[in-house]
Formats: C-alpha cells, sequence, structure tokens
C-alpha cells in the first residue's frame, strides 16, 4: 500500500500490511530458549522480514541534526522551496531570488523546509504491572488454574518497541528508549546506528517489571532527558491517575511533540478470570482482595471501561494518538491501527 | 406429644451430608484461590459496589444447598410422623378393632348428595381395608340398640365390608357410652382368649368410632373410660360443623285425653337449628283433613303453631304435623295419637263411717249427694261410678281418672297407702273432709305436704264464713274471673275446719284465713285437692249456690290425670296396652311402614301389655286383633338428634380420643404420616430456588 501523503518523496509514507502476518500474536519463548534472532529475543527475523514494508513517519514535522528523509519546520537548505521573504542584512545572497527582483524591484529570499532526522522516543512502562501474563502467578494454591500463561504486557510491548526501534533506525532516524516503573530506571539516548539498536535490544531483554507505576512522574522527570523534539512514544498500561498522565504530557504536545500513547492491556484483565472466589493480590502494592469473581466481572468490567474512555477522551483532547493494544493481538496490528487512525491506511 | 420413627435408620448417618455446604463454604472462605493482578483498583471498586448485595445471596445460596442436602438425606431415611409415642410403639403388626359406625337419626343428613351413613360406612371400610394383615374386627352399631354385627371379633372382615355396604341410617338416637361399652367388652372378650400380635405381645385393641359427633350426644361422654383401656380413634364425618337443618321438634294436644265434642289444642313446635332464619309451613293432618299454618323463625329459635280441633267421636285419633322436606327429612314429622273418650270416668266414694250429711235421703254422707248431682247434671262429660267404701282405692278405682272421696277421717293407714297409689297412678283424689269428727292426714301421704287439720269451727251469722280466691292465678279460678259462673263470695259458711298447709297450695280460703281448698301436687302427676268446703245446709250455702257445679266440673275437667303415654321414640322399647278380651292368637303389631313387629304379651290384672324389643321407623304403630285395630302407638323421632352440631376435634381429643377428620386418613393416624414425599418435595423446591438464585446472577452478572 501506498500512503496517502504521496508528495515529491521526501515525506512519503510507506505502509504495508506483512503478508504473513496474521492477527494473532505468538507467545514468546521460554526463558531458556536461545534467540533465533542476532538482534535479541524481542527482534526475530521472520519479524524483520514482516516490519520490511513499514515505514513510521511522523505526522508532524520534527527537527533534526542531520538532513534525512522527514521535513523540518526549520528553513534550511534543501531542494524543497517553502516560500520567500524580505530579504535582511545578513541573509546569504545566493538565496535572493533574482527573476522575483527584476519583476518587483524589490529583494526577496527564497526559503527552503530542511530534510532532517527523526527523532523517536520510545518510553516503556516496565512496573511490576506489566509483568502481568494472564496467569495470575501468586503463591495460592493452583494459581494460574488451568489457564495456561501467555505473554505478559512487558513482553508484549517489548517486541512492539523492538520492530519500532527497527523501524526507525532502518530508516536513518535516531531512536532513544527509557524504561521506567516508579521512576526512570534506564535511558538510552537517541542513536540511528546498528549498534545503538543492539544497545536497544539488550536493554529490552534485560528488562525486568519493576515495582509500581508513575507514568506521570517519569515523563516530568524526563522532560530534561529528551531534549529534542520528535515523536513520544508511550507504552504503558497507564495504571496511573489519567488526568495526571496526560498534565505530564502537556510537557511534550507544547514543546512540539507529537504523543503516540499505546495503551497495553491483557485479555485477561479486560475480562476478569476465574470464576466464583479468588483472592486477588495487587502485582505493585501486594494488598488482596478476596471477591467473587461471578458477582463483580460487570461492575469490574465497567470500572475499567471507564478508565479507557477516560484516557482515550483526554488524549483526543491533546492531540495525542492513542492505541488500545490487546496482547492477544499480533503487535504488527498496532503500526496497522496507528496508520489507520492516521488516515495513511 | 409427636413421635418420629425412620424405616430406614441405618441410612441417619446420611444426615451428616448436610454438613458439606457449610464445610464447603468455610473452606472456601478461607483460601480462595491467589490470583495476582495488575488492576486491583478497579476490582476494589467493582466489589465494594456488590458486597453488600452479594452476603445475604451467599448466605441464601449456602441455606438453600444445605436445605436441598438435608431433605434428600432425610428422606431416605423415611421417616413417619406419629401424633403420640404410644402410636409409635403399637405401629404395625395384626390387631383386635371394633368399629363403632353411627347409623343414627342425624346420619341421614345429606351432604353434597352423599348421606353421612354412607360417608361413615365408606370411612368404615377404608379402616377395614387398612387394618395390617391378621387383625380382627367387628362393628357395633351406634343407634339406641348398640347391636354388634359378630358379638367377637372376627377375621372375616369380607363380610363386614358386605354388613356396611348394605346397612342404611336408622331412625333412633345414638348412645355413645354404651356403644363404647359394647365395644369395650368384645375386645375384653378377644384380649382373654389371649391371642398375640404375632410378635407375642398382645395384640393392641382398637375401637374406631365413625360418627359425625353431634354434641347433644357426645358431650360429657369420656371415651378413655368407655373404652376400658382399648385406644379410640375418632373418625369425623361431616363437613360442616353447624349444619341448617328444621324439625318439628314437638306435637302434644291439650287436654291429653279429650272427650268427644271437647275443643282440643294441638301444639306443633318447629325448631330452627340453623344459622339463617327460615319461613316454614307447618301443616296438621288428621286423616283426609289438613291445617296449615305459616311460621317466620329466626335463626336458632322455635316457634309454635297452634290447631283446635273438636273430635266427633270416642276413639283413637291419629294426627301428624310435617314440614317441608330439607337435607334431614326424618325429622320434618311428627306423630301424635290422642285418646278420644266418651266421657271422663269420675268415681265417687262415701266412705264407711262418715255421717250423713243433709239427712234428705238419710244416706249419703258428706255431700256425696250433692257431688253426684253437681257431676250428673247435664249437660255432662262426665260419667261417675260409685266406688266401694271398703275398697275405694283398689281394682274399681282403675278406669276412673278422678276420685272425690265424701267422708273419710283419714284415721287408717290403709287408706293413706290406696290414696297414694292412686296419686302415683297420675289420678286426681279430692278428699271431701267430714264436717264432723276427727279428721288427720298422715305426715308422709304426700311427699313435700303436710296438712294441720282442725277442729270444726262455728260463728254467728256471716261470721266467719265468706269464702276468697287465695291463689288469684290458679287455672281453678279461671272461669269464675268474669262472674258468669258464680260469685264465691257471695257464698255464706256457718261452720267449717281450721286447716293449714305446707308444701301446697290454697286456692280459696276463709275470711279467718283457714284454707278451703288445697291443691298438691304428686311428684308422679296425681293431685290431691283438700276440700274444706261444707255440703251441708247446717255448714253453708254452698250446696244451693251456683258456685258449686262449675267448681266441681272445673277439677274434674282441669285434672284428668295423666293420660297413658301414647307414643314412644324410635329405637327404643314400646308397651301398648290392649284388652284382656283380645284373642292373643290373633293379635298382631304392624310396625311403621307395614311390616309385622315380634312382641310378647304380658298379662296385667284389667288390661295386657304387649312388648316390643324396639320400633325402628317413626309413624304409627297399630295392634290389630284380627281384623280390627285395637291400639295405636306413636313412634317418633328423638329431638337430640336434629340438632346436628358437632364437637370439635380438640372436644374429642379431650375425651382421650385420636380423632380425624374428614379429609384426614385413618391409617396415617395410626401407622404414623411418611414424610419422605414431602422432603422430597423440599429438596427439589431447595434445588429449583438455589438454580433460580444462581440463574439469577448470572444474568446480572
Amino acid at each position: 500500500m501506498s500512503g496517502a501523503r504521496d508528495g515529491n518523496g521526501k515525506n512519503e509514507i510507506h505502509a504495508r500490511r506483512p503478508a504473513a502476518v496474521g492477527s494473532e500474536f505468538v507467545p514468546p519463548p521460554p526463558e531458556n530458549e536461545k534467540p533465533s534472532s542476532p538482534l535479541g529475543r524481542y527482534l526475530k527475523v521472520e519479524d524483520l522480514q514482516g516490519l520490511r514494508n513499514y515505514q513510521f513517519a511522523p505526522e508532524a514535522l520534527v527537527a533534526g541534526y542531520l538532513a534525512g528523509r522527514h521535513l523540518s519546520n526549520r528553513r534550511g537548505q534543501s531542494v524543497e522551496f517553502s516560500d520567500y521573504r524580505e530579504y535582511a542584512p545578513g541573509d546569504d545572497i545566493r538565496m535572493i531570488d533574482w527573476k522575483v527582483l527584476g519583476r518587483t524591484d524589490r529583494h526577496y529570499v527564497r526559503l527552503f523546509d530542511t530534510e532532517t532526522d527523526m527523532f523517536v522516543h520510545l518510553v516503556l512502562d516496565s512496573s511490576a504491572s506489566m509483568g502481568f501474563d494472564g496467569g495470575g502467578g501468586g503463591a495460592g494454591a493452583g494459581a494460574g488454574g488451568g489457564e495456561r500463561p501467555g505473554t505478559s504486557k512487558l513482553d508484549y510491548a517489548s517486541f512492539f518497541t523492538a520492530a519500532l526501534s527497527h523501524l526507525v533506525v532502518r530508516q536513518g532516524d535516531r531512536v532513544s528508549l527509557t524504561t521506567f516503573d516508579a521512576g526512570v530506571r534506564r535511558h538510552i539516548p537517541p542513536g540511528s546506528t546498528g549498534r545503538h539498536l543492539t544497545m536497544l535490544m539488550h536493554a529490552l531483554e534485560h528488562n525486568e517489571p519493576g515495582s509500581t507505576t508513575r507514568v506521570s512522574e517519569t515523563l516530568a522527570r524526563s522532560a530534561g532527558l529528551l531534549k529534542r523534539r520528535g515523536i513520544l512514544v508511550l507504552v504503558s498500561d497507564l495504571l496511573d491517575e489519567p488526568a495526571e498522565v496526560f498534565s505530564a504530557l502537556n510537557l511534550y504536545t507544547h514543546r512540539g511533540f507529537e504523543v503516540i500513547i499505546f495503551h497495553v492491556l491483557h485479555p485477561a484483565e479486560i475480562e476478569l478470570p476465574g470464576q466464583g472466589f479468588l483472592r486477588f493480590r495487587d502485582m505493585e502494592t501486594g494488598e488482596d482482595l478476596a471477591t467473587d469473581c461471578s458477582a463483580v466481572r460487570r461492575s469490574y468490567a465497567a470500572a475499567l471501561d471507564g478508565h479507557v474512555r477516560t484516557v482515550r477522551s483526554l488524549a483526543r483532547r491533546q492531540n495525542a494518538y492513542y492505541v488500545l493494544a490487546r496482547t492477544d493481538t499480533h503487535y504488527f496490528s498496532l503500526f496497522d491501527r496507528y496508520l489507520t487512525r492516521r488516515g495513511v491506511l | 406429644m409427636s413421635a418420629l420413627a425412620f424405616a430406614n435408620p441405618a441410612l441417619l448417618p446420611l444426615l451428616a451430608l448436610a454438613a458439606g455446604p457449610v464445610v464447603l463454604h468455610m473452606v472456601m472462605r478461607r483460601r480462595p484461590r491467589l490470583f495476582d493482578f495488575p488492576t486491583l483498583r478497579f476490582l476494589r471498586r467493582a466489589s465494594t459496589e456488590t458486597r453488600r448485595a452479594r452476603r445475604p445471596r451467599d448466605i441464601v445460596v449456602l441455606v438453600l444447598r444445605t436445605l436441598f442436602i438435608l431433605a434428600l438425606a432425610a428422606a431416605f431415611t423415611r421417616p413417619q410422623a406419629f401424633v403420640s409415642p404410644e402410636l409409635l410403639r403399637s405401629a404395625g403388626g395384626a390387631r383386635d378393632a371394633v368399629l363403632v359406625v353411627d347409623r343414627s337419626l342425624s346420619m341421614g343428613f345429606n351432604e353434597r348428595g352423599l348421606s353421612r351413613f354412607a360417608a361413615a360406612s365408606a370411612r368404615a371400610r377404608e379402616v377395614l381395608d387398612s387394618l395390617p394383615a391378621g387383625s380382627r374386627a367387628d362393628v357395633v352399631w351406634l343407634d339406641a340398640g348398640c347391636e354388634p354385627v359378630f358379638g367377637a371379633v372376627s377375621e372375616n372382615l369380607p363380610a363386614l365390608r358386605a354388613e356396611l355396604a348394605g346397612a342404611e341410617p336408622g331412625f333412633s338416637a345414638a348412645a355413645p357410652a354404651a356403644a363404647l361399652a359394647r365395644a369395650a367388652a368384645i375386645l375384653e372378650r378377644s384380649a382373654a382368649a389371649g391371642a398375640s400380635g404375632g410378635s407375642g405381645l398382645p395384640r393392641p385393641r382398637e375401637i374406631y368410632v365413625i360418627s359425625d359427633f353431634q354434641a347433644s350426644n357426645w358431650d360429657g361422654v369420656d371415651q378413655r373410660e368407655a373404652a376400658g383401656g382399648a385406644r379410640v380413634f375418632d373418625v369425623l364425618i361431616g363437613e360442616d360443623p353447624r349444619p341448617a337443618n328444621v324439625d318439628v321438634a314437638r306435637l302434644a294436644a291439650s287436654p291429653e285425653r279429650p272427650v268427644a265434642g271437647e275443643r282440643c289444642t294441638v301444639t306443633a313446635e318447629v325448631a330452627n337449628r340453623s344459622a339463617a332464619a327460615v319461613e316454614r309451613s307447618v301443616v296438621l293432618e288428621i286423616g283426609e283433613s289438613r291445617q296449615e299454618r305459616r311460621l317466620t323463625l329466626p335463626a336458632g329459635s322455635r316457634a309454635t303453631a297452634e290447631f283446635e280441633i273438636v273430635p266427633r267421636e270416642s276413639g283413637r285419633l291419629e294426627l301428624s304435623a310435617v314440614i317441608g322436606e330439607d337435607a334431614l327429612p326424618a325429622d320434618n314429622r311428627r306423630f301424635l295419637v290422642l285418646q278420644v273418650s266418651a266421657a271422663v270416668s269420675v268415681g265417687l266414694v262415701a266412705a264407711s263411717g262418715a255421717a250423713p250429711v243433709g239427712g234428705r235421703d238419710g244416706g249419703a254422707p258428706d255431700g256425696e249427694r250433692f257431688l253426684r248431682a253437681a257431676l250428673e247434671a247435664p249437660p255432662t262429660f262426665v260419667s261417675v261410678h260409685s266406688l266401694p267404701a271398703a275398697d275405694w282405692a283398689g281394682r274399681s278405682a282403675e278406669p276412673a281418672e278422678s276420685i272425690f272421696l265424701c267422708g273419710w277421717p283419714g284415721a287408717d293407714a290403709a287408706g293413706f297407702a290406696g290414696a297414694a297409689s292412686l296419686l302415683a297412678a297420675g289420678k286426681t283424689l279430692v278428699w271431701v273432709l267430714p264436717e264432723q269428727g276427727e279428721a288427720r292426714l298422715a305426715p308422709d301421704a304426700l311427699p313435700g305436704f303436710r296438712a294441720e287439720i282442725g277442729p270444726v269451727v262455728t260463728g254467728g251469722e256471716g261470721a266467719p264464713g265468706r269464702l276468697r280466691p287465695a291463689a288469684t292465678d290458679d287455672p281453678l279460678l279461671a272461669i269464675f274471673r268474669g262472674g258468669d259462673a258464680g260469685d264465691l263470695s257471695s257464698v255464706a259458711f256457718r261452720r267449717h275446719r281450721r286447716l293449714s298447709v305446707e308444701g301446697g297450695r290454697t286456692v280459696l280460703a276463709y275470711d279467718d284465713g283457714s284454707a278451703a281448698l288445697v291443691r298438691a301436687e304428686h311428684p308422679k302427676g296425681g293431685t290431691l285437692f283438700i276440700w274444706n268446703l261444707p255440703l251441708s245446709a247446717a255448714g253453708g250455702d254452698l250446696a244451693g249456690s251456683n258456685f258449686l257445679l262449675p267448681l266441681v266440673r272445673e277439677i274434674v275437667r282441669q285434672n284428668r290425670g295423666a293420660a297413658a303415654p301414647l307414643s314412644v321414640l324410635a329405637g327404643t322399647p314400646a308397651s301398648i296396652a290392649v284388652p284382656l278380651s283380645a284373642d292373643p292368637a290373633g293379635l298382631r303389631i304392624e310396625a311403621p311402614g307395614g311390616a309385622a313387629a315380634p312382641f310378647r304379651i304380658v298379662p296385667g290384672a284389667a288390661s295386657a301389655r304387649l312388648e316390643v324389643d324396639r320400633v325402628e321407623r317413626p309413624g304409627i304403630c297399630r295392634v290389630r286383633d284380627g281384623a280390627r285395630e285395637i291400639a295405636a302407638l306413636a313412634v317418633n323421632v328423638p329431638e337430640s338428634e336434629s340438632d346436628l352440631r358437632q364437637l370439635s376435634g380438640e372436644a374429642l381429643e379431650k375425651a382421650g380420643a385420636l380423632a380425624v377428620g374428614a379429609e384426614e386418613s385413618v391409617r396415617g393416624l395410626r401407622e404414623g404420616t411418611p414424610l419422605w414425599p414431602a422432603l422430597l418435595a423440599l429438596a427439589l423446591l431447595a434445588l429449583a430456588a438455589e438454580n433460580l438464585v444462581l440463574g439469577l446472577w448470572k444474568t446480572e452478572n
């Protein structure tokens, strides 16, 4: 598929659905299984083949150090004419449009948009709640019941993050990675080399669920780390107060960041597992609660749905992209949905 | 006190399964599965909203599950409920039973197209069917006779069933105590014979009373005592405790023995036993003649219809009063036989030794002549007979209804005994005190009555000899109140005896307070008058006054003595007097309905009596000598049977019986009520309720 914004090639966005990829996400191999890809556990050869038809580009213009493929709002020296401006002292006289001078007897200089590198900042939630894989774990007898533990939210988010990093680096853009729980756990500054990608993969592989989720605080503190504006990709289960999260995101949107939120939820989290009485233990706080699943299922679903609606509403209000990421769907579909939302697909 | 038995006691431990849901509930409460979960805050919010509603539901489900298992386990043990531990001990096994089946008149009451007796017969057969194998039984009919079918318990239950199927309700009153005693005696004999119930123990002895338990018959009957140790089961027949019934309660004539041509008042009393007012026409039937009266009877009341008749000829007069039919038709007609005589027979005695009075004929002592003249003066309804002075209380006095005893001084004991026997026979004895000499009434001549007869008192002209009524309301003086029959105060007396009495009634008295005419009633119906009214010219002006004749005739008319009863109750023995002239070989008693009734002849001095053990049906019982009818007897139903109000089950239980109602099972009472169907139903109900509750929850969730 070709992009909708078909310009003269610089800003073209390509997004092709990989034919070999289904909608179901394949669970990751066990921990002791040797990675099948030289890029680590989260980036496999078959996924690389599927990703070759995707290109990741921002909706807004981004600013970069090096000339690249993306349109910048900085006026620069490139072949893409932007506008005229009256000459001012100090301007490069090579930029004076002589034809205009001949017609109007005025000095105007030609302005060109600068094609620059894109900065993609990946902010990955690595709190304890992201370790939820639907099996429950727990210390109780028969915890997990007959349910086979599946992909944890963190695994799923890591796969997605790895793929996104690969896309960005492949395009020659720069990508950074910030993992957090109660605070920033690790920050890898932007880079666009293969080595940088390897470093990201390594970081993802060694990333484990941590403690409590403090998205708003993390975003606030990360403002100093993410110096260059670009695309802020927040991958999180957003178990924080939505108002505080978006208040923190304001800092970025005001700086010209494009914000994309991938809200990761596990199906078991959405539908509430089990029947009868269960004792639930909070994965972050350790608090527990005994309740009858059958009795509370409807109320729980309503509460969670309310939360999602709130997040979605706030995202729309701040002109941020929101994509609900269920771990039982292939993460490729997130690209499709993102691009669909942007009207590309 | 109730008791419980289990047919499968070995399964009782199953009841412990009821603890299962409770234990599971406790275990589940204590150790629910632990589940690590990321979004606990949403779960907590939802849990808080539903906790309040869920907890009671949990308890409801727990209770329903426990109830289900408990009821199911209990059903497998097959419990039987008994109303008393005594029944529990004797449940099962052969027994001796006597069924006391009510076939009195009230059992003819129709309810929903079926008589109570038919229902009783059906229930009796049910009882027979429910007896365990090897049991023996007999039936005693509950009526006036209390006759048994066999007289002893027998294993021939089919014959009893046939007897019950062919029986019909009677017309007599029930005699509950006698029937129970008869049943108890039958069982006592069977126990003495030593039969056992199969376990070596004596057979249980049981009496089943199947009756409508009319309060008029059963109130006060101690069934436990009358049953003599046998267990009594009362089977209550009748659905309405106070059914509607109207009956002719009484039919009587006044006078009871009218004289031909005399006006006679016939009274029919109708009783309304129902709880609503009714209107009834009462018809008096005399041969082809009919008179009708309309009565309105409020609820629970009685009313009287009066009919005037004038018998033209002497002889028997058969009457019946009838009302419209209702659910109990047998008591809607009542019969009466009147013996109409040609004249009232009066005996007149001139006692020996009495001084002649008046002297005109020189023979009649103490006014006998004046009395005879007053009685025989035409027109008369009196037939006067002179009785011998030596034996005035003997056989010759039997036909006389009233006897005037003139001049008897009252000194001899034989005379007092004779007077007492006449009074005890219901006759009227008028003792005309001698005007001279001693006179004395023995203290024990009449129970409760004493008379002090003093000497003759003489006075001047007009004093002390004026009469006055001492008892103005006495019926004897009724005809004098208008003045047409003479003025008693106009009669002057020149002498009289001092007379004072205790226990009797002074009808007339002198000015000085001395009694002139005294009435004393004998407990058996006779009436003694003491006549202290001199009839001689020396004694006063009474013999020549127009006061004597009506006074004497009123005494005779109003005091004819009790009529020999010509009526009996159905189901009771009857005794009918016949003249000695009747040919014993030609005598036949025709019971109501036309059937010949067996009888035996008891000869008497003046007449013979035909005795019948029991007259079953109401109507007219006739005695024929050949083709000639020589006597008749009215047979009526007992009034007590018309009152259909029943004893309550509680009252029967107080009387010592185990009572069951119309819809209850005797077998259930005796053998216990199986509880497993109810328990099974309860278990299914609990299961359905549990499913319903869970279904509702799922729908909500």
